[in-house]
């Protein structure tokens, strides 16, 4: 009977969560740039059914290397779904994490109640919520699968050891991000080996297994890269320019995108965790700490790091308000308990879900191309030769081939790309000088016919003086985005 | 899922064992062949080998004398497949005195090596050496010391660092056994600081990784793994330690990598037994693990197969340079140089040169690619007597910022486009 209200419980706290995603991603009918990337993908595999190993529009024609699992799935659901599927499924799949989280934090504080909050707020961290509403994030399946999987290593038994092998193995095709859950095992072993804390056998097994295979599978699909770049692989050929950007961390940053409540409550429980040797605490804080080094490190990006850690905190988080709760109980003050939980637990909801929607808000708003920009990619789409290229920042790159159909100079898709460093210098070269001889070097370089400038760029680098020379430039589109033909 | 264990091994004892081996040979015929078939021209792969060749059609003594007179009377191909399946076999033999199974899957992981597989399909003189070294030992393990003898000196004919690596190891044996361990661990240092001390250059060590020649990614951590679950195992430490010596050796003699897989490869046998009859809680999971070492390591010498099979020269280059005189001087890449040498005509410089020598000539070029000195490139040129200059789609792309393409762009009274045959294009340089 318990186990069904709470099954009750946790599906209407699965359908809140879905719902107020859903709310947003139909705020727009568009995608953020990296959205259009993945459907250009997903819709290669339904034409053709394959991959797109050869990219023929980014950086005017590229190697591709990436596991498509994520673009398959999307193709399979988009066969019922059609276009819809690129905004539900992510956000379905984004939403499963509320059970992964309840269970979790349920075998952490055995505390219905509070998992049930906690499974709660997970659905609402700001830095999760904003960056898998419009971007068909592949995240969206990976960061629940992990967590479950830390679920599974938690108390692994021999029935739960086919689940783990089996998803282990999943995890690692989908994304090699699947390279930090092993990191975070092999923390928690460091941690706990210093603390001469009694790792079982099978757990021991089963984390040797998980590190060989994420490395199998990971040197199977990025073996070209590995060739090419070396150990250098693990900075993913991102451009200098960028990569130094990586670790910018900013503690007011990560108390808007993580919580601020979520995150003192989730570090105390992660330091009170590791004090008192607590297993499944040690768990977390492995991924914790193994996302920090990589942040550090610079290997993956801040944004990505957050949400890992974002969660990684609010489940510890369930550790440190059990103890509060636990602690309330002994004072000789029950009657302000209630009241006190009351407003700690609201606190903690609005420094969640009232960032998370202002953010998201913002970011359906201000992260889809406008109905001008559409327009403009329409008529290039329509109205120009089918290869030409076109140079847009590098933040607009997959609109350009997503939406317009048409070459690109850069877009943030490295792995495999042709001088990243060279070319990202080279775009910004091409906005921001003042000499037309030397802009003309450079589009000449890269064979660009149409020149994008869009109102960041131009507030970025002020007026762009060499495009006014109308014998060797046209202009098409003069508002905001301002769009150019090379006619020299 | 059914495990090879000593049990079921012992059962057909006999058919298995011969089964068995047969695959193993099996094995190491399909790795020699592998490459050779997967190739587009039939020409050898590399540029060492095409030294030796032409050493060899003009009679020289050279480099690798002993090498260079047998390709006299025998065609590469079969001389390599032969001597490849010969080192298997005498691997094999020193490693009698490990179990049957032990000495199978160390003998299989050998011929999946990125270091077997390089050197007996890539005609150099060093594979050769590593067979009679494998001779030398197990004539000395058999006690046979006026062979072990021979057989050193026979070393010395392919290579004489080689040579002088198996005296040194004979060396070190000996005192090991005379239990002279003060001047054993004495030259052992000694070897140490020696092998750090070389200038050479380092070209990577992980062959998945792109080094030309290396280990392969998936049997150095697994030797690395395995390193802790043998902590305490003296006599398996010993080889970990044999292991580490050739591994450094490695770094700096490219033949180190044979000796040194094949210790590593004793080293993955070990452990791969271990693992198998230590106490697992999930024989599933212990079982998958195997699989993935084993595929990691079959794919390592798969994409390493691969990638050798692809590697240059194609015929393009030989046909340009058939084109021109014999005896003229063809300037190109330092790594051109044995092709040309091998098609008659004379180069600037090769890889067989010694290093002080490559220095120079390096010293003398940094005109021609650092600079766009019109006169001094021409009396670089001049210097060498260069008639032609030779460059194809991969050298215009490693020197696309060079002196040299930007002159060649002005097809003046010095540079003349002769012919391009598929990308190889041949300047006339008129001195």
């Amino acid at each position: 009977m318990i186990l069904k209200r709470n099954h009750k419980i946790l599906a209407l706290i699965f359908l809140l969560v879905l719902l107020v995603r859903i709310y947003f991603i139909f705020q727009t009918q568009y995608f953020d740039n990296s959205g259009y990337l993945v459907k250009r993908y997903t819709e290669n595999i339904l034409e053709t059914g394959k991959p797109v190993l050869f990219d023929q529009l980014s950086y005017n024609g590229r190697e591709t290397l990436y596991s498509p699992l994520w673009h398959y799935i999307l193709a399979f659901f988009s066969l019922f779904l059609g276009d819809t599927a690129f905004k539900l499924v992510p956000s379905i799949f984004m939403s499963l994490l509320v059970f992964v989280i309840y269970s979790l934090s349920k075998r952490i504080i055995d505390n219905d109640e509070l998992a049930f909050f906690i499974a709660l707020m997970s659905g609402f961290i700001p830095i999760i919520f904003v960056n898998t509403l419009i971007s068909i994030s592949i995240y969206s399946l990976v960061i629940p699968l992990m967590f479950y999987l830390l679920y599974l290593f938690m108390d692994i038994d021999d029935k739960n050891v086919i689940k783990f092998v089996v998803l282990s193995f999943f995890l690692s095709l989908l994304h090699p991000v699947s390279m930090l859950f092993s990191l975070s095992l092999l923390v928690y072993y460091i941690i706990c080996s210093s603390e001469n804390l009694e790792i079982n056998n099978l757990k021991k097994e089963v984390m040797i297994f998980n590190f060989i295979s994420t490395f199998f599978i990971q040197f199977l699909i990025y073996k070209k890269a590995f060739l090419e770049y070396g150990i250098g692989v693990i900075w993913n050929n991102v451009p200098a320019q960028i990569i130094s950007n990586y670790f910018n961390f900013d503690i007011l940053n990560l108390l808007y995108n993580a919580g601020a409540l979520t995150l003192i409550f989730g570090l105390i429980g992660i330091i009170y965790g590791v004090i008192r040797k607590k297993d499944k605490i040690l768990l977390l804080s492995g991924l914790a700490f193994s996302t920090l080094i990589l942040l550090w490190l610079r290997l993956i990006e801040l944004k990505i790091g957050l949400m890992f850690l974002g969660i990684s905190l609010v489940i510890a988080s369930a550790f440190t308000l059990n103890l509060f709760l636990n602690y309330l109980e002994k004072t000789k003050i029950p009657y302000y308990r209630l009241s006190f939980i009351f407003i700690v637990l609201s606190l903690i909801v609005l420094s969640l879900a009232v960032p998370s929607f202002v953010f998201a808000s913002r970011y359906v708003e201000e992260n889809v191309p406008s109905d001008y920009e559409i327009l403009i990619f329409n008529w290039i789409k329509e109205n120009s030769l089918p290869d030409i290229t076109v140079l847009s920042p590098l933040g607009k790159g997959h609109y350009i081939s997503g939406i317009a159909g048409k070459r690109t100079v850069i877009d943030d898709n490295f792995l495999l790309a042709p001088e990243t460093t060279e070319r990202y210098n080279d775009v910004e070269r091409i906005y921001q000088t003042s000499s037309e001889f030397e802009a003309l070097e450079l589009i000449q370089k890269y064979n660009i016919d149409y020149i994008f400038i869009p109102i960041d760029t131009e507030l970025k680098y002020g007026k762009i003086k060499w495009i006014d020379d109308e014998n060797c430039f046209k202009g098409i589109f003069f508002g905001t985005p301002k769009v150019y033909q090379v006619i020299c | 899922m059914k495990t090879v264990s000593k049990e079921y091994f012992s059962g057909r004892q006999k058919y298995i064992k011969l089964f068995a081996s047969f695959g193993v040979i099996l094995l190491g015929i399909a790795f020699l062949i592998l490459a050779g078939m997967l190739r587009e021209s039939s020409f050898p792969i590399g540029d060492e080998p095409y030294y030796h060749l032409a050493a060899a059609e003009r009679n020289e003594i050279g480099i690798g004398a002993g090498w260079n007179f047998l390709l006299l009377y025998f065609p590469m191909n079969y001389l390599l497949i032969g001597i490849g399946l010969l080192t298997i076999l005498l691997l094999g033999l020193n490693l009698k005195s490990f179990s049957f199974e032990e000495n199978l899957v160390a003998l299989s992981i050998f011929i999946l090596s990125p270091a077997f597989i390089y050197f007996f399909n890539i005609g150099e003189r060093f594979g050769a050496a590593f067979l009679f070294s494998l001779l030398t030992s197990y004539f000395v393990f058999d006690k046979k010391y006026i062979f072990a003898a021979i057989s050193t000196l026979i070393i010395f004919l392919f290579d004489i660092q080689i040579g002088l690596l198996i005296l040194f190891v004979l060396l070190l044996y000996y005192l090991y056994n005379l239990k002279k361990r003060k001047i054993f661990y004495l030259l052992v240092l000694a070897s140490l600081i020696f092998i750090f001390l070389i200038d050479r250059d380092y070209n990577g060590f992980i062959s998945d990784f792109g080094s030309g020649i290396g280990s392969s990614i998936f049997s150095l951590l697994f030797v690395t793994f395995c390193f802790f679950i043998f902590w305490d195992k003296k006599n398996i430490l010993k080889i970990y330690g044999v292991a580490l010596l050739f591994f450094l050796l490695s770094l700096k003699f490219e033949f180190g990598i044979l000796y040194f897989f094949a210790v590593l490869s004793l080293l993955i046998s070990l452990c791969f037994f271990e693992i198998l009859n230590k106490r697992w809680e999930s024989k599933t999971v212990r079982d998958l693990i195997l699989l993935i070492v084993i595929c990691g390591i079959l794919f390592s010498g798969l994409s390493y197969i691969n990638r050798i099979s692809i590697d240059k020269p194609d015929e393009n280059i030989f046909k340009a340079l058939e084109k021109l005189p014999n005896d003229t001087v063809v300037f190109s890449d330092i790594g051109y140089g044995n092709w040309i040498l091998y098609s008659g005509k004379r180069n600037v410089w090769n890889n067989m040169m010694s290093k002080n020598e490559i220095r120079n000539i390096e010293s003398d070029l940094s005109f021609i690619f650092e600079n766009i000195d019109y006169s001094e490139t021409l009396k670089v040129l001049q210097k060498y007597e260069v008639d032609y200059v030779l460059i194809d789609a991969d050298l215009r792309e490693k020197w696309q910022k060079s002196g040299l393409i930007y002159l060649l762009r002005y097809n003046n009274e010095n540079f003349k486009f002769l012919f391009e045959i598929d990308g190889v294009e041949i300047w006339r340089f008129f001195r």
